[in-house]
């Protein structure tokens, strides 16, 4: 009579066993791993718009300030993305048959505003105030990558709350003086700490209540 | 906490958003800041000087305006609640005949038809219909 088992019925029951306390806390760290991944983040993801606007010719090659469109950086919570007319500003004598620009065109002619995807998402639960970055020493580069090479926008950063919580734990690191800001070639220099921590005291950061739940979650 | 692991797995990322601009923007408007107005409403006639904060062209409040002599800068119980027919819902949206939606075209149409019925008799029925207007 042959055997119930088989002989690698014992594997099995074994590679079951080690699966019953292994795979848990793979599975666990799967998911965190995933949630970190670029895929949920969004980071490097370039999103397809209604223009391919590019930002390496605009920026980059001609040396548009940010301001220029993004005007309400530096007032309001929201950057914005700008109006047709500011577009139109240049592309009514600029370009003015490319097929590229049809949508711009026809915005303005039938006065329907152009839907742009936004690259830079954050949930709703979450309460970002540009204005203040910006009055505190945190440039546009800082935060949004080389904009300036990019000849489609994309998300460099994951933006996810432990990546804020990064800065906001230690702002020194980060920080660049005023007329920096929207210096899109600067990077940090060798004596960051020093100068960012005077940069801090300068810019009146105070660290002590910056991880606050409040001051993001409204 | 398998459960737990599938869902967050099934979480895709940030849902997709757009941003919508302007075509035109109105002048000194910045997103995202309040604009406050020094304007008039008017009741029973009288004009109240008022100061109205709006967001993106959106009224949220009435105010009065410190330096009208009649208000010294207080409002009554009317100004407060303007906000709402300046912000009303209900408004229409479209032009609409009777029950329907029309095009302004046909509003126009019927009331050049209409005007040309008054021009023979030289307006002696037509009546303009306001608010009292001192």
């Amino acid at each position: 009579m042959p055997q119930l088992f088989r002989p690698y019925a014992d594997t099995v029951a074994r590679s079951v066993l080690v699966a019953l306390l292994v795979l848990p806390f793979a599975g666990t760290a799967l998911a965190y791993w995933t949630m970190r991944s670029n895929y949920i983040t969004g980071e490097t993801v370039t999103l397809e718009q209604p223009v391919p606007f590019s930002h390496a010719h605009h920026v980059g090659g001609l040396g548009l300030d940010c301001r220029y469109c993004h005007f309400g950086v530096e007032k309001s919570p929201v950057a914005g993305v700008p109006p047709t007319r500011t577009c139109m500003t240049c592309h009514s004598q600029l370009y003015t048959q490319t097929a590229m620009l049809a949508p711009v065109r026809e915005s303005l002619a039938n006065h329907t505003p152009i839907h742009w995807n936004k690259v830079n998402r954050l949930p709703d639960y979450v309460y970002f105030d540009h204005s203040i970055h910006i009055a505190k020493g945190v440039g546009c580069s800082t935060c949004h990558g080389p904009v300036d090479q990019m000849r489609l926008t994309r998300q460099a950063a994951p933006l996810t709350m432990g990546w804020c919580l990064a800065c906001h734990r230690d702002p020194a690191a980060h920080l660049r003086p005023p007329d920096k800001i929207f210096d899109t070639e600067w990077h940090p220099p060798a004596d960051q700490a020093e100068q960012g921590a005077k940069l801090a005291v300068a810019y009146h950061i105070d660290n002590k209540h910056l991880t606050d739940c409040s001051v993001c979650h409204r | 906490m398998a459960s737990g692991v599938a869902l967050a797995l099934a979480s895709c990322g940030r849902p997709p958003e757009e941003i919508v601009p302007y075509v035109d923007m109105p002048e000194r408007l910045t997103p995202g800041i309040p604009l406050r107005f020094a304007t008039a409403l008017a009741l029973g006639g009288y004009a109240r000087g008022v100061i109205v904060t709006s967001i993106e062209g959106r009224p949220i409040k009435v105010e009065g305006n410190p330096r009208h002599p009649a208000s010294l800068g207080a409002t009554d119980v009317f100004c407060e609640a303007a906000v709402l027919s300046l912000c009303d819902p209900d408004r229409l949206k479209a032009v609409r005949r009777g029950d329907e939606i029309a095009a302004w075209s046909a509003f126009e149409a019927a009331l050049l038809a209409q005007m040309e019925q008054e021009r023979a008799r030289h307006g002696a029925g037509l009546r303009i219909l306001t608010t009292r207007v001192t």
